[in-house]
């Protein structure tokens, strides 16, 4: 965002290398500057020695000046009880009488010496005050004229003639001259040759507070921070003789300032220092980045105090201002007219603001220069604003109102009231015609009143009678209007309303991740009050990512506000008073709201995504290959090493039926997405037409069944972490498989009323038994799972899906045939889930080998896999279980045995 | 060594304090005049404002509460005379108690020092 003029250009004197100093003189060339710095029109120096003699005089001068201070102030008081006392001993008889003034008097000799020296202390904090000069004020330049202005070539000759030269030491704050002069002393602790970024780094961190509690926002380990940043400070090279301010230490300074001007900020402060340092030390940043502290991150937390501290200069100066504002809604110079009527249907904004009611609103000047310019400007002064719910229309508007108490606003808006007008209120027990008439009446009102600015939000909620009407006062252009509304109903209604052609719009975009930020780091202050505990800076920066990655349907910075409203609530009831709320915290309160899995991985999950083969392996037999794609793409996934524009995975298992497909993706979904619930499924044989597309995605407007929405947008709207289950995909119709290439690609899909569903925490996963034989019959001849998958992508698929489709999927994984091993074990598994429906009646279920292998021959068939078993158990053990326990056979804590041939034995168990 | 470094940066710092000594009758006439005159005005303008007057002047032709028909005129105007006088003698007392201090800041030094002279001789 800067600008070239904003840059430095550094010039380092080449007589005395920068340390202004020739044979312990004052360098001719440079007098004893060293090195200066452009910026913008102006020359800058650190104007200040520091060495120990020099740091000796400051410390002693800052002694002095407070002793001169308090000698001075005593001095003074005991003038004042001189006088006292020479009145006490008049008995205050005569203090009024001119000869009591003249008799000589030693007590009054001393007050009126006193006097001088008051007015002395007057002199003396004057003169202080004089020495401190505040940051050069930075012009306001139009876009145009943004780096125009090139630093012109710089010697020490034309910087003599050139522009204001500026000691930028004066300009630094009280604490940044002590983090200076610290840094010079742990230098010299460390007996550095020169003093470096790290030495101020370390000052800053030990004598400002402001510091202290910056870096405890970036919730760091400050005993594990100190060691490293010590060895850090070890590494400088090191001599006997004292240490010097190089160049590099003063171009610090030098930038600090420019952070400062660019800022606008009237001094330099410990913080401008500290990131400058950080910058510019990659042994900082590497001790920073092993802590997960980016300079980046350091500087937003800069840029939060900032934030701040300027919100409160904003409500000083709001509060100050608002004294002069009127209560009576009728302007200072009264030349307004009372709006009784419409107060009843409207709430005066600016009335609010004077009394402090309403948030202040952080950002968007760019938004208020555009509203600003249309309404001076252009003939016609009606705007409107379009933007999605939760960007942040109405805090512009009430930022406004406050802005207008400030005055802060062009002259045609000052003095004036912001009128908010409830549509709901107007048509509140009312006939059309009423409401007509209501509307008419409080328009006629703002006209003759003449002080009104109108709001009225969400316009496109306004019956077309109304609208009519105010098409009509606003052509007479008599006031200043403001509207608001979303995109779609700016589309559907504004736009094609008559009221379309007058408004002109302005379009309020959802701010991005670092604005979103920057606002809720001026509101995250109140919640911190609110509830007692604190934000670090990691969880403000993820409530604003996660919110922006997982929740699609709302619009930033609200949905991150009100999340971290959530968290407040929720850090203060779990964790206590006054914690620090992590980044984590909010990404487990995340995940708990949406079930996804957002949190860091925890020891014991990250033990269980490494074991996820065996967990699969419990419930899904044999299909190595299967298991072990799956298992690495979920483990990609959940280590963030996948791109999240696309769906988490998108996979397509072929491969016979009854061998275990369907099942993976069950286990996926409980594994992954917490549930077997999380599982959206379609039967694409339901998909073979065309028309079917209307199904999927929802029929279009005015179309029958057009209010239900579609079978997949819909679920996937609802359930936007689940698993996406295209069964026998190869029997859809083409064009419902080119509807996918771009929910595989893009991760969104369009329903029929425009809206996007975003598919990019789905897992998708196509089943397909094309080709089954083809699979069979090499499997039967030994040919390798690797050889067939080949095979398939190079012919055989070829015939079902176009090339670009099978492209998108990630993995296409095959699953095997069958054999009867496997179907012995399927058998055991599905026993033992026989075995565990009987347990929770208090019954023991046991089932012996060779009954066993007896069930899975009988339910074994090539051709249709595990399926025919389930209905042999169905048929052999569970009916003549139900005959059992429905005639009273089998009791509560019996042993129940499958043997051999089908047959079940019952053993009693002892009596009690 | 040390200490004679010491006592030469003491003897430093007493001939910036003498300084300073020097430069106070200098100050208060010139750069301390001026800021006291500078607070003044400040204030002046800051209490001006909260009264509105320069607003009523401005509108002194505008006619009060939208009525904009003759007699309207004719009474806002003199309602508005009235008001910018009742106002205006209001600013002119604050004004004038802002330029008895500034006069008090000019005649103090002189005025102590009269009455130190009467009380040692």
């Amino acid at each position: 965002m800067e600008n070239n003029s904003d840059n430095l250009q550094f010039l380092v004197c080449s007589a005395c290398g920068g340390s202004g100093l020739v044979d312990r003189k004052k360098c001719k060339t440079c007098q004893g500057k060293g090195m200066t710095a452009y910026l913008d029109g102006y020359i800058l120096f650190w104007g200040e020695k520091i060495n120990t003699r020099f740091l000796r005089l400051y410390k002693l001068e800052r002694f002095i000046t407070k002793a001169v201070y308090i000698i001075l102030f005593i001095l003074g008081l005991f003038g004042i009880f001189c006088l006292g006392y020479a009145f006490y001993l008049d008995n205050f008889i005569n203090i009024l009488n001119l000869s009591f003034w003249q008799i000589k008097n030693p007590l009054l000799l001393i007050f009126w010496l006193s006097i001088f020296v008051d007015m002395y202390l007057v002199y003396y904090f004057a003169l202080s005050a004089a020495a401190k000069e505040k940051v050069i004020v930075k012009k306001y330049k139009s876009i145009n004229e943004k780096g125009i202005i090139a630093p012109p070539e710089l010697d020490w000759q034309t910087i003599k003639k050139l522009g204001r030269k500026v000691d930028i030491s004066k300009a630094f704050s009280e604490e940044a001259i002590l983090i200076i002069e610290h840094a010079f002393d742990i230098a010299k602790k460390y007996s550095a040759t020169e003093v470096g970024p790290v030495h101020f780094l370390i000052a800053a961190l030990i004598s400002s507070k402001n510091v202290q509690n910056m870096f405890m926002r970036l919730s760091i380990d400050f005993e594990d921070f100190a060691l490293k940043i010590s060895r850090v400070a070890a590494k400088y090279p090191q001599s006997d003789s004292e240490p010097f301010f190089n160049q590099n230490s003063i171009k610090i300074l030098l930038k600090a300032y420019r952070n400062a001007y660019i800022n606008r900020s009237e001094q330099v402060l410990s913080s401008d220092i500290v990131v400058e340092s950080v910058k510019s030390d990659k042994l900082i940043q590497e001790v920073l980045t092993d802590l997960n502290i980016t300079p980046e991150k350091v500087e937003n937390v800069v840029l939060w105090y900032r934030i701040r501290e300027i919100l409160h200069k904003q409500w000083l100066i709001y509060r100050g201002s608002a004294r002069l504002k009127s209560k009576t809604g009728i302007d200072r110079a009264m030349t307004a007219l009372q709006t009784s009527f419409l107060n009843q249907f409207s709430e005066d904004l600016t009335l609010l603001a004077k009394s402090g009611y309403l948030p202040l609103c952080i950002g968007r000047e760019k938004e208020f220069a555009e509203i600003f310019r249309i309404l001076e400007g252009s003939s016609v002064k009606s705007v409107v604003l379009v933007g999605d719910a939760g960007v942040g229309k109405t805090a512009m508007v009430e930022g406004l109102a406050q802005k207008m108490i400030a005055d802060d606003v062009p002259e045609f808006l000052q003095d004036k009231r912001l009128v908010s007008l409830s549509i709901s209120q107007l048509l509140a027990g009312a006939s059309i015609s009423i409401a007509q008439e209501r509307f008419y009446r409080c328009l006629n009102e703002i006209i003759m009143a003449g002080n009104v600015i109108l709001f009225i939000d969400n316009l496109h909620d306004m019956i077309p009678e109304l609208i009519e009407i105010l098409t009509e006062a606003l052509s007479k252009n008599a006031f200043i209007f403001i509207g608001s509304t979303n995109t779609e109903g700016y589309k559907n209604v504004i736009e094609r309303s008559s009221v379309g052609s007058i408004l002109k719009k302005i379009q309020i975009n959802e701010p991005d991740i670092n604005s979103a930020v920057q606002i809720l780091e001026g509101k995250a202050g109140f919640i911190e009050a609110k509830n007692n505990i604190y934000f670090s800076y990691d969880a403000l920066e993820q409530a604003v990512k996660l919110t922006d990655r997982y929740m699609h349907d709302q619009n930033l910075p609200y949905k991150a506000l009100t999340l971290l409203e959530e968290v407040g609530v929720w850090a203060k009831n779990n964790l206590g008073a006054n914690v620090m709320v992590s980044g984590n915290d909010v990404a487990t309160l995340i995940s708990e709201k949406l079930g996804v899995k957002a949190a860091e991985v925890t020891q014991s999950e990250s033990e269980k995504l490494l074991k996820l083969e065996e967990i699969i392996h419990n419930r899904i037999i044999d299909q190595d290959e299967a298991v072990k794609a799956v298992a690495n793409s979920l483990r990609r996934a959940r280590a963030e090493l996948r791109e999240t524009k696309r769906p988490i995975a998108n996979l397509l298992f072929l491969g016979p039926t009854g061998v275990g497909k369907t099942e993976l993706a069950k286990v996926i979904a409980e594994v992954y997405f917490g549930s077997e619930e999380n599982m959206i499924r379609l039967d694409m044989s339901e998909y073979q037409e065309k028309s079917s597309i209307s199904r999927l995605i929802g029929a279009p407007p005015g179309y029958e069944g057009s209010s239900e929405g579609g079978q997949l947008t819909e679920a996937v709207r609802q359930k936007p972490f689940s698993i996406v289950l295209l069964d026998e995909l190869e029997k859809a119709h083409p064009d419902i498989l080119n509807l996918f290439l771009q929910v595989m690609d893009d991760g969104r899909l369009t329903d029929s009323t425009g809206r996007t569903i975003d598919f990019t925490n789905v897992i998708l996963i196509a089943t397909s038994n094309a080709q089954t034989s083809f699979i069979q019959e090499k499997v039967n001849a030994g040919v390798s799972l690797e050889e067939i998958k080949r095979q398939l992508l190079e012919t055989e698929l070829k015939q079902y899906f176009k090339l670009e489709f099978i492209n998108r999927f990630d993995n296409i994984i095959i699953f095997k045939p069958l054999g009867l091993e496997e179907v012995i074990k399927i058998s055991r598994l599905l026993l033992q889930q026989v075995a565990k429906n009987l347990e929770a009646k208090g019954i023991n279920f046991q089932a012996n080998e060779e009954a066993i292998v007896e069930l899975a021959n009988e339910g074994y068939d090539p051709q249709f896999g595990a399926r025919p078993l389930r209905r042999a158990i169905q048929d052999k053990v569970d009916n003549a279980l139900a005959q059992y326990l429905l005639t009273g056979k089998i009791g509560k804590r019996d042993l129940v045995i499958l043997d051999k041939g089908g047959v079940i034995r019952v053993e009693k168990a002892k009596e009690l | 060594m040390k200490r004679d470094s010491a006592l030469r940066l003491l003897v430093l710092l007493l001939i910036d304090e003498l300084k300073a000594i020097l430069y106070f009758p200098l100050w208060w006439y010139s750069k301390g005049l001026l800021n006291v005159i500078k607070g003044c005005g400040n204030w002046i303008n800051d209490f001006q404002q909260t009264l509105g007057f320069m607003i009523w002047v401005k509108n002194l032709f505008v006619p009060m509460f939208g009525q904009r028909d003759i007699p309207g005129r004719i009474i806002s105007f003199f309602l508005r005379l009235v008001q910018i006088i009742f106002r205006g003698f209001i600013v002119l007392i604050f004004a004038i108690l802002n330029l008895i201090f500034i006069i008090c800041w000019i005649i103090l030094p002189i005025f102590v020092l009269y009455q130190i002279y009467i009380q040692l001789f």
